[in-house]
């Protein structure tokens, strides 16, 4: 039960840190800059936005590779 | 301009082509439990033609403003585990067909609050609804129209010219076909889900393509793109994201669409109802996010491209169409205009089918079951009844949707018209939240909330929508109601600055989450509401552990029949069959106790409902009211079944305890029987050898007369002294009998020890004499007083000297007597040089009958008790004996500790 409360936690902390990072006033600091021709407050969303998707596929599927190899354990 | 034939053609097929898709599912046997990637494309119906054609048209006004709708639900799959996966696993368990269900079985079952959720659901969506439709039908006309008209300012047409009936038409007959043919709605419409899944394909192919037209057809990539984009003040001007207000607008969004992704109803349905298997839930966490993340990447493009290509004044919401009709590439218009389609029925259908449940389940059903003269319950088959107010739902709300796209939906823009129907459905976010982490959450504070949330968002934003589309006059919203400031829709109080739909989702939100938390907290929840909120809010209930909270019972042949009258004879009778079965139940038996009528109750929850499914149950069953003392009294059994468990626990580890000692015991007295078997054993020998040996002699003396008398006294002395061993030996078995029976009289007091080992050493002296060995005294000046039997430390004294002296060499053998004291204690050590005794027996010597050296001279020595009579008494003195023998043939130290008296200890450091 505490591991998978140790996982709900890191998909909240990732949660909070979407938050944080997605909402201002972080978020305005890329307002109307511009990065050798390309805007960075798309650059910057885009990435921040990327980088929580990729956070939350590898909490959830490092858990089903687990859940896996437990169940494989199990029924050997 | 294309060809309306060949644009209604290729409409037509491709819904022909979803027909099949879903049909061919549908009827295919059902294996495993579906797959994971068509349930995460299913969820991908959040993407509507709102998406499609509305976030390029917000694009062009507010920048990145329309990410916010995609990145909520990014967040809210951070919060996947802990709020949807929490909801799914309490859905299954309990037959959810809804929000409305959902919501009102966290509130004990409250059909007040299914029919509030199913209202505000219908009212929010309605306008959901006209926004498809409306895309429909102005995507096809731009299609066919002139080539030069870019804006959808079109007059209306006729009603039955209007292609937007004919699709809503449509669109009502595939839902009613896929979305209503059995009745069950936890069994889940897989055909359904699967053309869903192919729509959201077809969504995320023809708008990438589109945006690849628009970036490297149009302009020279994306660098190219932006470098325009940057010469051009108006367009620099969607790159900025400044100001408060602008934050704040961003935040409520973000808000808004977090919680839009979890409570509108089609989104419900689909993660929730249309979820076959708990782990799909899992990947669909990142998976739908890419999905957003993937179908956003060209929105912003498309928007630039369009303000930059085309002519000034066209609708930007249609940009989508027309970029690539401007651009000449009218194949991959169509093919936008197929993808804007997909966009527009999968919401349709899945909106739709989900309004229908809730409508007949929570709203229709629940007034019929009231109403006695209709005796719904009593009918033979409701199947059919059921069935046909769900089709007939579909129809009222796609008509609904048509008539309110008619009427007001000309004059809004896309994304206005989707954000007021997500405001409608956040009011539900906070009952949902707080009922799943808040016990003392009830159902006056979840009706309060909800209620005002409602009211305030129908002031607030659908009024106003209202009068912006002519239906009440501007002046409501200039002026505010009756001309008070106070009460501007868009101010209210006068909070400006906000955008309207942030302005209402603060002060929806505020009464929303204010209402339901102070209710909640001053009064008070009634048993059954207690039982529903454990139920939801409980880690047991996620485990599902199943709470006896209901008391009653039912006569089984009636509930039997009744749930059989709702989801079909056979079904029920299979059903009841299986849980008889698991239950080893008797199934002829006359009445069913309380766990088979929530099994019916379930059963019938997952065709009507669980508000309903009370209400029907209730006809049958006589329920006893779960009053706050029964709930008292079932929390009691349950604490005082877990103190039993643990008393059991408890009283099995100690008989464990016990066995293992009685175990030991059991040894011990194995050890000790056969001790006492060898002790006979040995006495008889020890007894009779010296017997024997009186015996003969006298026998000779008998016998022969004629001894001289020289051998007759050498005999006699013989006698004599075997008589003594005898006499001697027998005093020490009785004395080790008495010793270890307790019966010796211990003549305590105050003992010398120095003066004892003085005496013991001149009364042996002669001994030690007698064979040649010196004896050493080595003793300090003072007393060394112990408390103790003067004799029988005498005893063990003497014991310890005479073995000295025998196992000295004669001649040659030197043993020192020394006393002292050590500590809190006197010691006394007897030490000799004679062959000394091995380490392994030195544990045995002081054991019965244990003579070491027997074997060697094959004459023994001693009786063998002597040292097991000197450690007893010694023990019982508090002391002990031991003895130190290092190499064999230098001899043994026998040490003997006895505690000084303490009055000695006390007065000397």
């Amino acid at each position: 039960m505490s591991e998978e409360n140790r996982r709900e936690d890191k998909l909240l902390g990732l949660f909070i840190l979407g938050c944080v990072l997605l909402l201002p006033p972080l978020v305005g600091l890329a307002s109307g800059r511009w990065l050798q021709g390309w805007p960075a407050l798309v650059v910057y969303i885009l990435l921040v936005w990327a980088g929580i998707i990729a956070g939350i596929a590898y909490v959830v599927e490092r858990r089903l590779a687990r859940s896996r190899t437990d169940d494989g354990e199990a029924d050997g | 301009m294309m060809d309306t034939g060949l644009v209604l053609f290729t409409s037509i097929a491709y819904l022909a082509l979803l027909f099949a898709i879903a049909y061919v599912v549908d009827r295919t046997k059902e294996r495993g439990h579906g797959s994971t990637l068509v349930y995460v494309l299913s969820i991908a119906v959040y993407c509507t033609s709102w998406t499609f054609y509305g976030s390029v048209g917000r694009a062009t006004t507010s920048g990145l403003g329309f990410l916010p709708i995609y990145l909520g639900p990014t967040l809210a799959c951070c919060l996947g585990w802990l709020v949807l996966r929490r909801i799914l696993i309490v859905a299954k368990a309990n037959r959810i067909t809804s929000i409305a269900d959902f919501i009102a079985s966290r509130y004990g079952k409250n059909p007040v609050i299914a029919v509030l959720v199913t209202v505000i659901a219908v009212i929010g969506s309605v306008p959901y609804i006209a926004l498809q439709l409306k895309a429909v039908s102005t995507s096809f006309s731009i299609l066919v129209a002139a080539p030069n008209q870019l804006d959808s300012f079109l007059p209306l047409p006729p009603v039955l010219l209007d292609t937007a009936l004919w699709s809503a038409l449509l669109l009502a007959v595939f839902t009613i076909l896929f979305g209503t043919r059995h009745l069950d709605a936890s069994e889940h419409h897989r055909g359904m889900v699967a053309a869903i899944a192919f729509e959201s394909v077809v969504k995320l192919a023809t708008l990438t393509a589109v945006g690849l037209f628009a970036v490297f057809g149009l302009f020279g990539g994306f660098g190219d793109l932006f470098e325009r984009a940057l010469e051009t003040p108006a367009l620099e001007q969607l790159f900025h994201l400044d100001g408060i207000e602008h934050g704040a607008n961003w935040a409520g969004m973000i808000f808004l669409a977090l919680a839009a992704a979890i409570c509108l109803p089609r989104q419900f349905q689909v993660w929730v109802i249309e979820n076959r298997d708990l782990r799909h839930l899992d990947r669909a966490l990142w998976g739908f996010p890419v999905y957003l993340f993937a179908i956003n990447l060209f929105v912003l493009p498309i928007a630039l491209a369009g303000l930059l290509t085309l002519p000034r004044g066209s609708d930007p919401d249609l940009f989508v169409l027309t970029v690539p009709l401007a651009g000449g590439a009218s194949g991959l218009a169509l093919a936008a205009f197929i993808g804007g389609l997909s966009a527009a029925t999968g919401m349709v259908i899945v909106e739709t089918v989900a309004l229908s449940t809730m409508v007949s389940n929570d709203l229709i059903m629940p007034v019929l079951l009231r109403l006695k003269a209709m005796r719904i319950a009593q009918r033979a088959d409701v199947t059919s009844l059921l069935l046909s107010i769900r089709r007939i739902a579909i129809i009222v709300i796609v008509m609904l949707g048509y008539l309110y796209m008619r009427q007001v939906g000309n004059a809004y823009a896309l994304v206005a018209i989707g954000l007021v129907s997500f405001a409608a459905v956040a009011q539900f976010f906070p009952a949902i939240l707080l009922g799943l982490f808040w016990p003392r959450a009830n159902a006056r504070g979840a009706i309060v909330g909800i209620t005002g949330g409602f009211v305030v968002w129908l002031y607030t934003l659908l009024l106003p929508s209202f009068a912006q589309s002519g239906w009440l006059a501007q002046s409501f919203i200039t002026e505010g109601l009756f001309g008070l400031w106070l009460l501007k829709p868009y101010a209210l109080l006068g909070l400006d600055g906000l955008d309207p739909v942030t302005h209402s989702l603060f002060w929806s939100m505020l009464i929303n989450i204010g209402g339901i938390v102070g209710i909640s907290l001053s009064t008070r929840q009634s048993g059954l509401e207690r039982a529903q909120a454990a139920l939801f809010t409980e880690s047991g209930a996620l485990q599902g552990g199943a709470v006896r909270l209901w008391q009653g019972k039912a006569p089984l042949k009636e509930l039997r029949a009744l749930v059989g009258r709702f989801i079909g004879i056979e079904r029920a009778e299979a059903a009841f069959a299986d849980h008889l079965r698991r239950r080893r139940l008797d199934p002829a038996g006359p009445t069913a106790d309380a766990e088979l009528v929530r099994h019916a109750e379930r059963l019938l929850a997952g065709a009507i409902g669980s508000a309903s499914a009370r209400v029907i149950i209730a006809t049958v069953a006589e329920e006893q009211p779960l009053g706050l003392d029964d709930v008292m009294r079932i929390l009691e059994e349950t604490s005082q079944a877990i103190e039993y468990s643990r008393r059991l626990e408890e009283k099995s580890r100690e008989l464990e305890a016990a066995t293992n000692e009685l175990r030991v015991a059991n040894e011990r007295l194995k050890e000790l029987d056969r001790l006492k078997d060898d002790f006979v054993s040995t006495v008889s020998h020890e007894l009779r050898t010296p017997l024997t040996s009186i015996r003969s002699f006298s026998e000779i003396l008998h016998d022969h007369p004629e001894l001289d008398d020289g051998q007759r006294r050498q005999f006699l002395a013989i006698v004599i002294k075997e008589s003594e061993r005898l006499t001697r030996l027998i005093n020490e078995l009785l004395d080790l009998a008495k010793i270890e029976a307790g019966g010796l009289d211990w003549q305590m007091a105050r003992v010398d020890a120095a003066e004892l080992v003085r005496e013991a050493a001149q009364s042996i002296g002669q001994l030690f004499r007698d064979k040649g060995v010196v004896l050493e005294l080595d003793l300090p000046d003072n007393p060394l007083p112990v408390e103790g039997d003067r004799d029988r430390l005498m005893q063990v004294l003497m014991n310890l000297l005479s073995n000295a002296v025998k196992f000295s060499p004669a001649g040659r053998g030197r043993v020192l007597l020394a006393a002292d004291r050590v500590g809190t204690q006197v010691e006394i050590v007897v030490s000799d040089n004679g062959p000394g005794i091995a380490a392994r027996d030195q544990h045995v010597i002081f054991e019965r009958f244990r003579q070491v050296g027997d074997t060697l001279t094959g004459k023994p020595q001693g009786t063998g008790l002597g040292l097991a009579i000197s450690r007893m008494i010694v023990e019982h003195h508090r002391g002990r004996i031991r003895v130190v023998s290092g190499t064999p043939g230098e001899g043994a130290t026998f040490r003997v500790t006895l505690p000084l008296r303490p009055e000695v200890i006390a007065a000397v450091p």
